[in-house]
């Protein structure tokens, strides 16, 4: 199944949402248990996740079902407050996140920044770090007892389980069960979310709550499938790869695929996610099943016949990006999440289409797409008197409000005539707005989050497409088996063994290795750490079950 | 043709040989500068179709100055970095040639221990957290003066400088000692005017060492406000993010390409350094061969 858009299919995108509309109850009923269900009955420790009560305020144009985010095919015109008073007590609070924009300006000299600890009524005094840079940032305020009031958690952090006991507020008396009603903004946020912030057995943090928008799919430019007269979708990996080729011309700087697109054909293989729980409670991970080698020989197969851009293998994602927007790669395995970057790169105005495929699995149905982590990261609390708790609490649940909300078109655009204006009903973001607000550099977002919608300012078809695929590609996916697990191996030595299969499956695909030496690497990653990886999984998925 | 003609003036195919290395050589260092300088005033359009880096852009557009100058952050930490590496060139300059002084003097108090002391920070630096904790001890945390203090003597640095002191003829102290100058006298009206070449470089490897220097404000400021100018930068640059384009609910009127952005930061980085260098140059390959050479 393709699903494509443009500019000038707005009105076919609405039919079609209709249609989507009516498909997805019943699309949403095929869904296994892991389709991430908010507010379903998770296999994780139920006793303390906190009840999900989902917010009704606001009615989105699609009512997303079954993991499927809601779908705005504009903002809600004249959006309402959903709070009544301040959440803080004047006192300042203190938070520490990474971000992956640029600095926003302080608040003195940012009027968003101002208006929102008027707002908050505390002054919110954030210590922010560069990304890539939070780990180091992290380790050392954390030596150095340096944390502030609410931190954004590294959770690459050796011994995370005992830093959060001995650090860190513990949640549960707070949010588990009917408790979160106190916070409705964060009774909001979906079940599977809450799982990623439970450690032994107990409530220690907030999500940051992404969903199924960090989920890897197929994209095409479909302009440039036209123009070559082929069709983007595909059945199999027969039609995939001949599809491949038929877009493929050196000659003429024209390439099928920016990458290799390795999440995709492992689950066109029939591989359903990352980490697999039989029903005895073994964990399997991807590289260890036989079809991890078929994976490895298409992919090997792509690189051969000179249908991956030549830099692709192994290159930086931004540098992908690049090639899909300049035309010279038709295909790119990426997330929902960069739909509205494809757009924004777009420099040929109404001739450029981007299509959403939806990948066969080895019977021809919907691939098992392996779904993206439900959480960015998660937040946790200094240790501090129930009141202070409750009054951070109250803070984030504040920060958590509703897309739709009059809080949260504050929080994401700002002061209208300063940081956005306007377009018909859609807020568009000033060159200051950019540089000033949680939806342009203010990361405000890495302390706690709404739930992610599906929304593309002025781009209602956009919108459309994004959901159809859902409804069709969620059903058939999952979660990796370990969400919600922690792994003491994992943490520790993680890294290296992520760097050794890449390695590896680099040297297969590049052809400098045959795919059989797949088995020696897995042999090694089991003696390297996996089997104890697994075993520490094994053992937690069975103490939560 | 005379042997000494040959020698004043080369024949042509070598001379040839010659002008075709010096350009190739000289196009391998300055065609990178100029592709810095295009793609950061190129549109989107033109940067899509170049993949990435225009050499020679066919308009111009000040978008990514803009965007970077947007609600004046990078003007702010400008000024936050100019004041960092004056105040700390000023004082690891004047703290350096103390000790590199004291050091050269043989037989000065408590001199072999202190030598060691230097020496011992070449071979051993101490770990990040250490760092932290001493500087959270001294209180110095979002403060300017964690940004300086914790680097403000190099031993590398003070070792050349005491070297050059070690130079300077013993008859030139010794006289003004017979005069009746004290230490202090000494040194500043002897051994400091003698020592402009090596003062000259060695300030110039502590302005660029602040000038650069991000890590310390990425552990110790709290306050983006007091971030210097690499360390703002760096956001740009290493998170790699396209403000505007990364995210499903964000919108703007204008974005410019993330190579733009990024190539106008770095013109923004290395200008101020490349303004200062020239005056410098001439002290710089003097001081730091004499400084190397002896002792």
């Amino acid at each position: 199944m393709s699903t494509f858009i443009s500019r000038r299919n707005v009105l076919r995108g609405g039919l079609g949402g209709l249609a989507a509309l009516a498909a997805a109850p019943t699309l949403a009923g095929c869904s296994d248990s892991s389709g991430a269900e908010p507010g379903g009955d998770p296999s994780g420790p139920a006793a303390v996740l906190p009840t999900y009560i989902p917010y009704e305020g606001v009615q989105p144009d699609i009512v997303g079902e079954g993991g499927i985010p809601h779908v705005f095919f504009a903002y809600p015109s004249d959006p309402q407050p959903a709070t009544s008073e301040k959440p803080g007590d004047g006192e300042p609070v203190s938070a520490s996140m990474g971000t992956f924009a640029p600095i926003p300006p302080t608040a003195d000299r940012n009027p968003y920044w101002a208006e929102l600890n008027e707002r908050v009524g505390s002054e919110l005094q954030l210590s922010i770090t560069p990304g890539a840079d939070y780990p180091q940032r992290f380790a050392t305020a954390v030596a150095g007892d340096n944390l502030g009031d609410i931190f954004n958690v590294d959770d690459s952090l050796s011994q995370l389980p005992q830093f959060l006991e001995a650090k860190c507020q513990d949640l549960t008396e707070f949010l588990a069960g009917d408790a979160i009603a106190d916070y409705p903004f964060l009774a909001n946020l979906p079940t599977d979310s809450w799982r990623g912030t439970v450690f032994n057995g107990r409530i220690y943090g907030l999500p940051v709550q992404r969903g199924i928008t960090g989920s890897q799919i197929i994209f095409t430019r479909d302009d440039l499938f036209e123009a070559r007269g082929v069709d983007p979708s595909f059945a199999g990996l027969d039609e995939f790869l001949q599809l491949c080729r038929d877009m493929t011309d050196p000659q003429g700087n024209a390439w099928a695929l920016t990458e290799i697109p390795f999440v995709v054909l492992q689950s066109m293989v029939g591989i359903t996610n990352e980490w697999m729980v039989d029903d005895a409670g073994a964990f399997t991970h991807a590289l260890e099943v036989p079809e991890q080698k078929d994976a490895l020989e298409f992919g090997r197969r792509l690189v051969e016949e000179g249908l991956v851009h030549p830099d692709g293998v192994g290159g930086a994602n931004a540098d992908a990006k690049a090639w899909f927007s300049q035309g010279s790669a038709a295909v790119i395995e990426d997330t929902y999440t960069a739909v509205a970057g494809f757009f924004a790169r777009n420099t040929i105005g109404d001739a450029y289409r981007l299509g959403l495929q939806v990948a066969p699995g080895p019977d021809g149905e919907p691939a098992p797409m392996w779904q993206g982590m439900p959480n960015n990261s998660f937040t946790s609390l200094a240790q501090a008197d129930p009141d202070r708790i409750r009054l951070l609490l109250q803070v984030l649940n504040y920060l958590a409000a509703p897309f739709g909300t009059e809080e949260h078109l504050f929080r994401s655009y700002g002061i209208e005539g300063v940081t956005f204006e306007f377009e018909g009903s859609e807020p568009v973001l000033t060159q200051d707005g950019l540089a000033y607000t949680s939806n342009g550099a203010f990361p405000v977002e890495y302390l706690v989050d709404a739930p992610k919608e599906t929304y593309f300012p002025g781009r209602p078809d956009v919108a459309q497409a994004v959901y159809d695929h859902q409804a069709v590609a969620v059903p058939a996916s999952s979660l990796t088996a370990s969400w919600g697990l922690y792994s003491e191996t994992q943490g520790r030595v993680g890294g290296q063994l992520t760097t050794m299969l890449n390695d590896a499956r680099n040297g297969i695909l590049l052809g400098r290795e045959p795919v059989d030496s797949w088995d020696e690497t897995v042999a090694s990653w089991k003696s390297g750490g996996g089997d104890d990886i697994r075993a520490e999984y094994e053992e937690a998925h069975a103490a939560q079950a | 043709m005379s042997a000494s003609r040959r020698l004043d003036a080369p024949p042509m195919p070598a001379r040839a040989v010659k002008g075709i290395a010096l350009t190739v050589i000289c196009a391998l260092v300055i065609i990178p500068f100029v592709g810095i300088v295009s793609t950061s005033l190129a549109t989107r359009e033109q940067v899509n179709a170049a993949g990435g880096f225009v050499l020679f852009p066919s308009s111009v557009t000040w978008d990514a100055y803009r965007s970077i100058f947007a609600g004046g952050v990078v003007s702010q930490a400008m000024l936050v970095s100019i004041g960092i590496t004056v105040v700390g060139t000023a004082v690891s300059l004047v703290a350096s040639t103390l000790l590199a002084y004291a050091l050269s003097r043989q037989g000065s108090f408590g001199q072999k221990p202190m030598l060691m002391l230097v020496l011992l920070t070449l071979l051993f630096s101490p770990g990040m957290i250490p760092n932290y904790l001493v500087v959270k001890e001294f209180g110095l945390l979002d403060s300017y003066w964690a940004l300086i203090l914790p680097t403000a003597l190099s031993g590398f640095n003070v070792i050349v400088l005491r070297s050059f002191f070690m130079g300077i003829p013993a008859e030139l102290t010794d006289s003004a000692r017979i005069d009746g100058a004290g230490h202090l006298r000494i040194f500043t009206n002897i051994v400091l005017p003698l020592s402009k070449a090596v003062l000259a470089v060695i300030g110039l490897f502590y302005a660029v060492g602040y000038w650069n220097a991000f890590f310390n404000a990425l552990l110790y400021m709290n306050d983006s406000g007091k971030w210097p100018l690499q360390l703002v930068l760096r956001t740009y640059v290493v998170n790699n993010a396209e403000l505007g384009a990364s995210d499903l609910g964000a919108t703007v009127d204008v974005v410019p390409p993330q190579a733009s952005v990024q190539m106008a930061i770095l013109v923004v980085t290395i200008v101020p350094i490349l303004i200062v260098y020239p005056f410098l140059q001439r002290h710089f390959a003097k001081g730091v061969l004499t400084g190397a050479v002896k002792g």
